[in-house]
This record gives structure tokens, sequence and C-alpha cells, in this order.
């Protein structure tokens, strides 16, 4: 087990320099002019321009602009904005709001996406079953941005049960920007706990459980639950660093100053750095989540083992 | 494992969620009532909010709370001295010009304005090295050219004082341009030459770094806090301002990501004004306001960019049948949602000087008239007429229809060519590489109707895409320049717009209006000549 994580971290760092190469070089190719955004759409004089590239080495070629970067990043540096803001500091602020984000999203995924998903693969094809289905549906098949505009518009503007805006940044200001965000997971979710109960309340061992004279209660609890949760959390732990990511749209629309925010404009103002170092940290939360489902594996199932 | 060990699993991370999201600082909501009260208006995350490097409209809202200008501008556009931090700026030749301060105005942390404050901002906003994106104000001045490093950034500047600034007293110095300039009064309208606070530099003569997270002023605001990044700024009224005070006690910017955002919050009754009401929520807006939706004229003139470097498209009778195809209100109307008005003239009304209707007969609308020019002038090479535009600022819908409208008035091909990025067009544009049509636009720098008319149309001028010439034009502007009062300075601009149009360089489209709106709280909102909300005017109920 342990050499199993060793051995998974290492491959981590591998994974780490890839993808930061990968997302440097796009946003390098991506580039045209950084500088014009300082002056949005007034001319900016030759004179400035020359002054603001020479600071900011922006007309190095594309290794040494990446090496700086790299080296300045392993010392712990983030670089500075275009602004002239520190990187570190912006995304200091940031991340607070997207882990609380997250955090709820995830928590009501989990909470009302597998008691759902439970219920209705008990009660099979019974109202609560066919009721999720459609909902599901309807769920998985709208726009994220069209969930956000439409939730926000009815519980903010014109029944005034949420805040229109999660600046606030309290539980309550988060709590409908987090169901919007998590929509699409609670969907699949609900979904694939459904399925997944559905198929395996009629395996053999289920019914020797039964024929044991256990409890439904148990039965269901603890045998098929058990079995059939190893698909969702495998799920669920891929989901969280789409949670972090996906933010992009619905900090966008509640007006979060989250990370999603950071890196909606970084791509906007063709901030290389900034965007490097969101995607980077992005990454790694994928990385460490992936690890802690598969080891999560051998807990869910004895069966599997890690030499 | 059992029952309980498995929930445990799923429980603690449940647990550990609702801890972060317990810990959210808390917000206020509404605001103070004392003394005028709070208002609450919408803003985009500022870039800077150092006067001499703030041109973007965002930070510029900011730094009109914080910093009293020289000039003001009244319903005309005419420069007047009223609620100014000059009492008044004259000169004998437009080349040398007196400016004399009022005296007792101080910045916020209790230090005097004085002509040495103003003469040390400006030479610092003008040194090359510092950078500052508005230095191309201060270039008309004297010795500007020595403060700048030429083509290699990394040289050091042969001065660091501009040699036409002078210091006659405490409260008035001189301002001498490289060349005569009639309408020099309205540069100095704009906030980049506000003055910044001997604290605001360093010992080696640079900003603090931290200096614009608490801008110091001599404005009727004072920052209240430090500038809260991406959520908000806020201001307080500044007791020690020694002309007339703000009605409001506070103004609390709101830093907003989404305009449509900003929208519903204005809807919800969270937020008192709205600068800029989405085009996309301006068919509603009428209904959802009523009479708190405002619509201004504003200073962006938006129009099509004929190349003259292409010998076909070098014709008026070309130029003139492309305007008369497109009908441009009902686009206004359609797409724009009433949001812009016709141009029919190049110089935005807003500015002293403008005239209504200089385009004449070329700029109404005649499908059957435009055809007919078409096919005399002879159309253009293989009947193919591109339109580029950027794509990241929402023109895709109208530069559709006006092709639509081309290809159906002229029996032309137009194509709508869309190149990803603004810059990316800029850049194509200004080195004349186009192969057709282009979108433009243009907010002056200073109210001035000069400020239409040098920069786009002069000889080599940087923003002149169309690399139009004529001598005669150029001559006229200078004369307007050299001109030795107002009156007959607009009078030769004025014949410089007619030329414009005997030779159409660019189409005129249409003027954008200022889309404004605000909550029931409020009693007077108005925005001023820059299209920023006039802190001054600013009443709630």
């Amino acid at each position: 087990m342990f050499r199993y994580v060793v051995r998974r971290l290492l491959q981590m760092i591998l994974v780490f320099f890839g993808t930061t190469f990968i997302v440097y070089a796009l946003m390098f190719a991506g580039r045209s002019d950084p500088i014009q955004a300082l002056a949005g759409e007034r001319p900016v004089s030759p004179q400035v321009r020359a002054q603001l590239t020479e600071q900011y080495h922006l007309d190095d070629p594309f290794f040494v602009q990446y090496a700086n970067y790299m080296a300045n990043l392993l010392r712990g540096d983030l670089g500075t904005q275009l602004s002239g803001r520190s990187i570190a500091g912006i995304l200091q602020q940031a991340w607070p709001y997207t882990i609380r984000l997250a955090a709820i999203s995830i928590v009501i995924v989990v909470v009302f996406g597998i008691t759902a998903g439970i219920i209705a693969g008990i009660r099979r094809g019974g109202i609560f079953d066919n009721g999720t289905l459609a909902l599901t549906l309807l769920v998985i098949g709208i726009p994220v941005f069209v969930l956000g505009f439409f939730a926000q518009y009815l519980f903010g503007v014109r029944w005034k049960i949420f805040p229109v805006t999660g600046g606030a940044g309290t539980f309550y200001a988060l709590l409908l920007p987090a169901i919007v965000l998590g929509a699409l997971s609670l969907a699949t979710a609900i979904r694939l706990t459904r399925t997944s109960i559905a198929e395996n309340l009629r395996a053999d061992y289920v019914r020797t459980a039964r024929s044991k004279g256990l409890a439904g209660r148990r039965v269901v609890g603890v045998h098929v639950l058990r079995n059939s949760l190893i698909p969702v959390i495998t799920f669920l732990g891929v989901e969280i660093g789409n949670l972090m990511s996906g933010a992009v749209v619905t900090e966008r629309i509640f007006n979060i100053p989250g990370v999603g925010y950071q890196l909606y404009q970084g791509i906007l103002l063709q901030d290389g750095p900034t965007v490097v170092a969101i995607v980077s940290i992005l990454v790694i939360i994928y990385l460490i989540c992936n690890l802690v489902v598969d080891i999560l594996y051998a807990v869910l199932d004895p069966r599997i083992r890690y030499e | 494992m059992n029952v309980r060990r498995l929930a445990a699993w799923i429980a603690l991370p449940a647990a550990v969620a609702l801890g972060v999201s317990a810990c959210g600082g808390g917000s206020d909501t509404g605001g103070g009532s004392t003394n005028g009260g709070t208002v609450s208006v919408n803003l985009g995350e500022p870039e800077h909010l150092v006067p001499s490097n703030t041109v973007e409209s965002e930070g510029h809202q900011v730094v009109v709370s914080l910093w009293t200008s020289l000039v003001n501008f009244d319903g005309e556009g005419k420069p007047v001295f009223d609620q100014a931090a000059a009492e008044s700026i004259t000169s004998s030749d437009n080349r040398t010009w007196t400016v004399k301060l009022r005296d007792g105005m101080t910045f916020h942390n209790g230090e005097k304005v004085t002509a040495d404050t103003y003469i040390n901002t400006w030479n610092y906003a003008a040194y090359g090295p510092n950078a500052q994106i508005g230095t191309d104000f201060f270039s008309r001045i004297e010795g500007y050219d020595d403060l700048q490093t030429g083509d290699s950034p990394n040289a050091t500047p042969k001065a660091k004082t501009m040699s036409g600034l002078k210091k006659v007293s405490d409260t008035e110095f001189t301002v001498t341009l490289s060349e005569p300039f009639a309408e020099w009064v309205k540069v100095m309208g704009y906030n980049v030459f506000a003055p910044l606070p001997a604290a605001a530099y360093a010992a080696d003569g640079t900003l603090k770094p931290d200096f614009e997270n608490a801008p110091i002023g001599n404005g009727p605001f004072k920052m209240k806090g430090t500038w809260n990044h991406n959520q908000n700024i806020t201001v307080e009224r500044y007791q020690d301002y020694s002309l007339t005070k703000p009605k409001v006690q506070e103004i609390n910017y709101k830093i907003y990501q989404s305009q449509e955002t900003a929208y519903n919050d204005l809807l919800a009754g969270n937020l008192d004004v709205q600068r800029v009401i989405p085009t996309s929520r301006l068919a509603s807006a009428k209904n959802d306001l009523g009479d708190r939706f405002r619509s201004t004229p504003s200073s962006y003139f938006g129009y099509i960019t004929v190349p003259s470097y292409i010998p076909a498209y070098n014709k008026p009778q070309i130029r003139q049948a492309i305007s008369k195809a497109i009908d441009r209100n009902e686009i206004i109307t359609k797409i724009f949602a009433g949001g812009y008005v016709e141009a029919k003239s190049w110089v935005s009304p807003v500015v002293e000087g403008a005239r209504d209707d200089t385009c004449g007969d070329a700029c109404v609308f005649d499908p059957t008239k435009a055809k007919e020019l078409w096919t005399q002038a002879g159309g253009v090479p293989g009947n193919k007429l591109p339109l580029y535009y950027n794509s990241d600022g929402g023109h895709k819908e109208w530069v559709d229809a006006v092709c639509n409208q081309l290809n159906k008035n002229l029996g032309v091909q137009c194509v709508p060519s869309p190149v990803a990025q603004f810059a990316d067009l800029r850049q194509q544009a200004r080195a004349h590489t186009l192969q057709g049509l282009l979108r433009g636009a243009w907010s002056f720098d200073y109210p001035s109707i000069e400020n239409y008319l040098t920069p786009l149309y002069a000889t080599g001028a940087a923003s002149n895409d169309s690399q139009y010439s004529n001598p005669t034009f150029n001559q006229t502007v200078q004369q307007g320049d050299a001109a030795p009062n107002t009156a007959e300075a607009i009078q030769k601009y004025q014949a410089a717009e007619d030329i414009l149009a005997k030779d159409m360089p660019t189409i005129p489209m249409w003027y954008r209006q200022n889309n404004f709106g605000f909550s029931p709280n409020m009693k007077t909102v108005d925005l001023n000549l820059f299209a920023d909300l006039d802190v001054l005017t600013l009443e709630r109920n």
C-alpha cells in the first residue's frame, strides 16, 4: 500500500510538469497582445508598449519564458499580473470562495444524490423512481449557464428567497450557486446509484443474505450499498475536480470572486502566468482526488489489493 | 466495515465542508442613512487606480470620485471652472498656458495641492520608464520627447523633467506646448492630469506599490479602507473638501463580473445604480425600470472604415453606395434595442462644435440609388466585399445584418470576416493588410471635435486605418490647432469635417447611448461627458 502511494506520488510530479508545459504553451501560442487589455479599446502608444513588453519579458522566446516561469514557480513565486498584482495574493483571496462553493456542492451531491438514488433503486418502477428519472433527465439536458440564470432570476429576483449574488461568501449566499454548480453531478449521482443498487439487489449474495433471515435494512445498508458505491465513489472523486473548474460559469453568474473568475479573466486578458498557476493547482487537486478514490476502493471492497 | 464506519466516510467530508463554509466573512447590505446615506454602484474590476495609468472606464469611475479635475464641462461640452481644481487656464498664443490653481485645496492626507504637485506628477506620468498607459496625453508638452526611451526600452531618457512646465508661484504654473493647440484646455479636463501627493512616491521617485490599494487624491471622496479586489471599493465624503461637498456620504462600488448579474441585482433592489445596462437586457429595461431607465448621448462613434490603399475602394461613389445601402435604423431597433442612435456625421453630439447632419444625402438609406452608384463606379474586384470585425466584442450580429443588407441591396457578396481578438484586428488594421471593410469605433480622449479628426484621418495618424491622406484636410486641421480662439478653431475643424463628408474614408454608422438605470432609492443620477457617474450630483431620496 505504502509503495503504491509513493509510486503514484512520483507519477504525479511528471503529470504536473507535463500539464504546466502544455497549458503554458497553449497560452503562449494564443497570446497576441496582453498590453491592449490594460487600455480597453483605446490605442496604446508604442513607447508604453515597448516599456511594458520589456518589463514583463513578453518578447523573450517561449523556452526562456517557460524556464523563467518554472524556476520562479519552484521557488514558490507565482509571478505578477500585468496590472502589477501578485498572483499568489490573488489566489490566496480566491481559493477560499471556490473551495467553500465546491464543498457545499459536493455535500449536496453526496447527501441528496445517494439518498435519492437508493430510494429510487429500491422502489424501482415506482412514482419516486419515475419522477427522479424525468427530473434528472431534464437537469442533465439543460446547460449550466441557462440553469444558473434561470435559478438566479426565479429565486433571487422574482421570489427573493436567495441573494442574487454569492459574493458575500456566507453559507446562505453560496447555497443557490452551489446547487446550480452541483445540479449536473447530483443528477448523474442519482442515476448511477439507482442503477447500481437495482442491479445488486438481484445478485446472488443478496438472495443469500435474505434467506439467512437478515433484516431488509441490513441487507441494503451493508451488503448492497457497499458494493453499489464503488462506481459512485469513482464518479464523485473525479467530480470534485470538475466542480472546482466548473465554477468558471457559476461564479461568473453569481458574482463570486473565486478561482473560476480569475481563470476566466486570465484567459480573457491573455494572462499566461495566472492561468497556468490556477490550472496547475486544479491538476494537483484532480490527481489527489484520484489517488484517494483508488485507495477508497480497497476500503469498500476487501478483494481489491495494492501490492 | 459496518454501516457506521461507512457513514463516517461520508459524514466526514460533509462536516468539513460545512465547517469551511461557516467561516465565510459576513457582509453588509444597504447603507447607513446618516448624512445622505450610501449609494451602491456597479463596477468592473479596475486595472489600476493611479490617474495617469487609468484610461479604461472602470478605473476612471473611481478616479473621478477620488480626484477633482482641472477643468469641468457644461452641458454643451464647453470647458468651465466651476467646481474645478483650477481657477482659470488662459493663454494668449495657444502655446503657453497659465494654470491658476484654486487656493486651499488639500489631499485626503492633509497635504496641500500646489503647482509643484502638478509638475511632479506630470513629469512622473510622462517619464518613459514609468510606462504609464496615459502618457500620450502629455506628448504635446514641450520636452516630452526627452523623457522617452526611444526604441530601446533599457535606455535612460535624456531628462527627468519636461522643459515646458514652469512654476510661477505656489498656485500658478505655466505649460508650454511644442506646437500651438487651441483646444488644450479640454485635454486637461481628463483625469490623467490629476495630481499625486508626495506620500505616493517611494524614496527612488517611483510610486509605492501599495499606493493604489488606498489612493490619496484631492477629490470630493476619499477611500474608506482599501481596494477590496474583485469585491468592492468604498469611498466616503472628504470632510475637508474645499469646494461643494457631495450629497451622499458614501459610494460603494460593487465589483461585478457580468453586467447581467448586476442588472438582476438592480431589479432585486440590492444595487442602486447600474452605469451600463447590458444590450441583452435593453429591450426589457424600459418595462422593468420605467423612468428609472435613462439614455443619454455618449462620445462613442461607430463607423466602417473603407480602405484607401485599395484602388477599387478609393472612390467616393463606392463609399456612398455602401453607405446608402445600409439601413442603420433597422439594425439599431432590431439588434441594439434602441441602445444606439443613427450617425449622420463624424463627430459625437456631446462635444462642442458637433453638427447633426454633415453627411447629407450619402447617409440616407436608398437602395435603388445605392445600386446605381455601385454599378456606375464599377463595384469591387471579384464582387466580394469582406467586412472585418473582432469576434470578442459582441459585433457579430450587426456585422451579419450589415452584410445581409449589402448583399441584398448591392448584389455584392459581403463576407463577415471575424478576427478572434480585438488586439489582433488592431494589429492588422495598423499594418493596412486587411483587404476590405473594417468595423471601427472611437470614443474621445478629450472632449474636442479635433479628437475625432486628427487621430483618425490625418496622414500617417495612429488610428488612420483607411490610410486616408488629403493634404487639404491636414492643412485645415492644423489651421484650427493654431487658431487664435476657440470659435475660429471650431470653424476650421468643421471645415475639415466637411472634407471627410466628400471623401468618406469612413462610413458613419451610429453613436452609442449611455444606457443606465437606478433603483427607486435614488433621486438624482447623472453621467458626465466622459460617461462617468457624476459623483457630485448623485443624491438619494
